[in-house]
């Protein structure tokens, strides 16, 4: 696995790479850069599975800078002295927040999740950054009414019928978005809020009805974790 | 706003004055005004004073301006026709004379005042204004007032003696004198309180502009009235007229020059010493060479109203208090010019109450406003040092220089205990900067340098901040230079401040002072429109309300804040 780590300031950039190779040790290989601009070559040049991100990249907003960083198809933790904004950033799709400065133990914690994210199921994201070629676009999870795996992609449906296309896979997804979202599909995550029912039919077959009126297909492993979702056991 | 303030004080003065004529006016009707003659008198053989006229006693028409320099002893006759019946009513003799006399009403002795004497030893000065009650006269006959009088104690060569004689009704005489000074004594007590009023905002406070002029036209408006009503109310023996005389002169020679003055310097308008001096000029030769005290006293007054609208003329702003100031200057120039002799009196001293009363109340009322203004300035100067206090223990700054220390901790011990002591020397300066209103700008600058040597240790990067200044005795408000530099260092980053040093040029041309700082340019695109900006704009309005600049941007390779000071240090 590689994580990039991106800090500006040169002792916390030595510091986070020192812990994060003692704490991994052979699972995982870092290399740190001080500004997004190097972060966007190396992130071009190699392919990355994490990112350890400040927020504040002298001066430039660090929310900007998340947005384009959790659009991408690694996942990101933040490490920033911007405790205040913690919430905001597991909005805005991140794994997790490190808030500076930050001990071993908890720095251990955050690589944990990086390097296992599809095991860890708390995700708190609000929104889901989407490249786009003019930047990166906001959309609310709320508006999104199923999920479907496509290659190392995602294919977001969204109640006014649009397709998104989201860099990250199925499985990486899922270490972010929030408990509304359950599988029903070994391709599909669906969006409990935007469930009317469930229909069962000949040869153990079953179905969901979507609020726009569309039907989706539910596999047979995943019908009694649905029904407990839904309340209905 | 200014046009209904014009119009009430305008009212109101001419309300007062209107008062005034009124009840000063007698009822002509009723009062007979005698005609008089004059001579000297001759002692009696025996050397002693006469006591009735010789009957070659070479009698003349009386002239006041030739009485004004006779000594005396001279006899002085005032005639009337006696009134058509006896039973007309009561009468009273009214005598206005600067001497002693003796009196005979019909060949009567009535009583007295002083002791007339043929020289100064001998005689003891008589009251300056008598009224006696006379007896009934015969029907038809002609009324007689014989009066033996001496003048040996006047100190001062008068124009005129103003000697008078009148018969009216006893109330109109002894009653009727009293009603327009209660009007005087209303608007001296007006003026009084507006002026306890005025010293009790004032007192606790940094005087304010022209505030001693002010309260010296107080006190000679006050006086004024004092001075004026002692005849009529309290009256004197004659040799006291003249003093009189002299310290109305002075009075109304004063209130002419600080009136202007005191507009003048109201209302910040320049007057060149040139017409300063020719304005005084002409006020002392009006004063001293003018013939008669009421043509000097009403001259002096006319060129202290004219030199008051003068001044107000040339006021650009304030317009509602130069308006009714203007209104009332040019009122007292029109009365002064139509009715001199009526004016001069009561009437110009009403005048003056009602224009001191408005400046009093106006001065009053700006020192409530600045009393709320700085009690918002406070309000700002305390949130300021929050402000201060919470940029220098900035979370997003400490946790970061905390991050590195942990690591300096575990790297290299030395350098971690340095920059402990650099961020306790931090803390330090910012608590006692926060406590101030202004620091001098070489503790600025310590603070300034050591936010560098903090951001040096974390960073392991040389900052230097190089200063350039041909004289550093100024005052500023604390952070206003700090917070430029962590700007800098935040949009720009310690990387690129430390291969383009701070440099701060402090320059001073008069009382106006530059502090340009430039610094690496960085990239970020909302660089100038942020917290630091506005704390850096907040201090400099609360610390010199109209005498600030503020402006920052790229310039060249730099980026460059530069403030300009209006001040007096």
């Amino acid at each position: 696995m590689r994580i990039l780590i991106v800090e500006d300031e040169p002792l916390v950039r030595q510091r986070l790479l020192r812990l994060s190779a003692e704490l991994a040790g052979a699972r995982a290989r870092f290399d740190a850069v001080a500004d997004l601009e190097a972060a966007g070559d190396r992130l071009q040049r190699s392919v990355y599975d994490g990112l350890l991100l400040d927020l504040n990249l002298e001066g430039e907003d660090g929310f900007e800078l998340l947005r384009r960083a959790v659009a991408g198809r690694y996942h990101c933790v933040v490490v920033s002295a911007h405790r205040e904004r913690a919430l905001q950033a597991f909005e805005h799709g991140v794994l997790d927040f490190v808030p500076k400065p930050f001990s071993r133990e908890r720095l251990g914690q955050a690589l944990e999740r990086l390097l296992d994210a599809g095991r860890y199921r708390s995700g708190q994201a609000r929104y889901l950054g989407i490249w786009r070629a003019h930047g990166t676009a906001l959309v609310e999870l709320a508006d999104v009414v199923w999920i479907r795996a496509d290659g190392d992609y995602s294919q977001l449906r969204l109640r006014d019928g649009r397709d998104e296309l989201h860099d990250k896979s199925l499985a990486g997804l899922i270490g972010v978005l929030p408990p509304d979202f359950v599988r029903c599909h070994r391709s599909y995550l669906v969006n409990l809020r935007h469930i009317r029912s469930l229909h069962a039919g000949s040869g153990s077959r079953y179905w969901l009805v979507l609020s726009d009126g569309a039907e989706l297909a539910v596999g047979r492993a995943y019908v009694a974790a649905l029904r407990r979702e839904l309340g209905l056991e | 706003m200014q046009i209904p303030r014009s119009l009430a004080v305008l009212v109101v003065s001419f309300a007062a004055v209107a008062a005034w004529l009124l009840a000063a006016t007698p009822d002509m009707t009723t009062v007979q005004v005698l005609r008089g003659e004059m001579a000297p008198a001759t002692p009696t053989a025996s050397g002693d004073l006469p006591t009735r006229p010789s009957a070659d006693t070479p009698w003349r028409p009386l002239d006041q301006q030739r009485l004004a320099g006779w000594r005396g002893p001279y006899w002085l006759r005032w005639r009337a026709a006696a009134p058509a019946a006896p039973d007309e009513g009561d009468r009273a003799l009214r005598v206005s004379l600067r001497g002693a006399s003796r009196l005979y009403w019909n060949g009567r002795a009535l009583a007295g005042n002083g002791v007339v004497g043929r020289t100064a030893g001998e005689e003891r000065p008589g009251r300056i204004d008598i009224v006696r009650a006379l007896p009934p006269s015969a029907a038809g006959a002609t009324d007689e007032l014989l009066v033996l009088a001496s003048s040996q104690h006047r100190n001062l060569r008068l124009r005129n003696a103003d000697a008078v004689a009148i018969v009216a009704p006893p109330e109109l005489l002894y009653g009727r004198v009293m009603r327009p000074w209660l009007i005087a004594a209303f608007a001296t007590g007006a003026l009084a309180a507006a002026c306890l009023y005025f010293l009790a905002v004032q007192r606790g406070r940094p005087r304010m502009r022209g505030a001693r002029l002010l309260l010296a036209l107080c006190a000679v408006g006050l006086a004024l009235p004092i001075v004026e009503a002692w005849r009529p109310l309290m009256g004197y023996a004659y040799p006291w007229h003249a003093p009189r005389l002299l310290m109305l002169l002075a009075l109304h020679v004063a209130a002419a020059m600080l009136l202007p003055a005191y507009l003048a310097r109201h209302f910040d308008v320049a007057v060149p010493v040139a017409a300063r001096v020719v304005y005084l000029a002409t006020l002392m030769a009006a004063a001293a060479f003018l013939p008669g005290f009421d043509t000097r006293s009403a001259a002096v007054l006319l060129l202290s109203l004219l030199a008051s609208a003068g001044v107000l003329l040339r006021v650009r702003d304030a317009p509602e208090e130069r308006t009714p100031l203007l209104a009332l200057s040019l009122a007292g120039v029109l009365a002064l010019a139509v009715a001199r002799g009526a004016f001069l009196d009561g009437p110009y001293f009403l005048l003056l109450a009602v224009l001191m009363g408005f400046l009093l109340l106006r001065h009053a009322a700006q020192l409530r406003a600045l009393d709320r203004h700085n009690a918002t300035l406070r309000e700002e100067r305390a949130q300021l040092s929050l402000q201060l206090l919470q940029r220098g223990i900035h979370p997003h700054w400490l946790m970061n220089t905390l991050t590195c220390l942990q690591e300096l901790i575990e790297q290299a011990p030395p350098r971690a205990s340095r920059l402990v002591e650099s961020l306790a020397e931090q803390f330090d300066r910012l608590r006692d900067s926060s406590t101030r209103p202004s620091v001098p700008l070489e503790d600025e600058l310590a603070l300034c340098r050591n936010h560098l040597d903090i951001v040096a240790l974390a960073s392991d990067q040389p900052l230097s901040l190089e200063v350039e200044a041909d004289d550093t005795r100024l005052s500023l408000p604390p952070g206003i230079l700090h917070a430029q530099i962590e700007n800098a260092l935040t949009h720009a980053g310690a990387g690129a401040c430390a291969q383009h040093p701070f440099r701060l040029r402090v320059h001073r041309q008069n009382h106006r002072w530059t502090l340009e700082l430039r610094s690496a340019r960085g990239s970020a695109p909302h660089r100038g429109r942020g917290t630091g900006t506005r704390y850096i704009e907040a201090s400099l309005a609360t610390a010199y309300p109209d005498g600030w600049r503020f402006v920052q941007g790229v310039d060249g390779a730099d980026w460059c804040g530069r403030i300009e000071l209006t001040c007096a240090s």
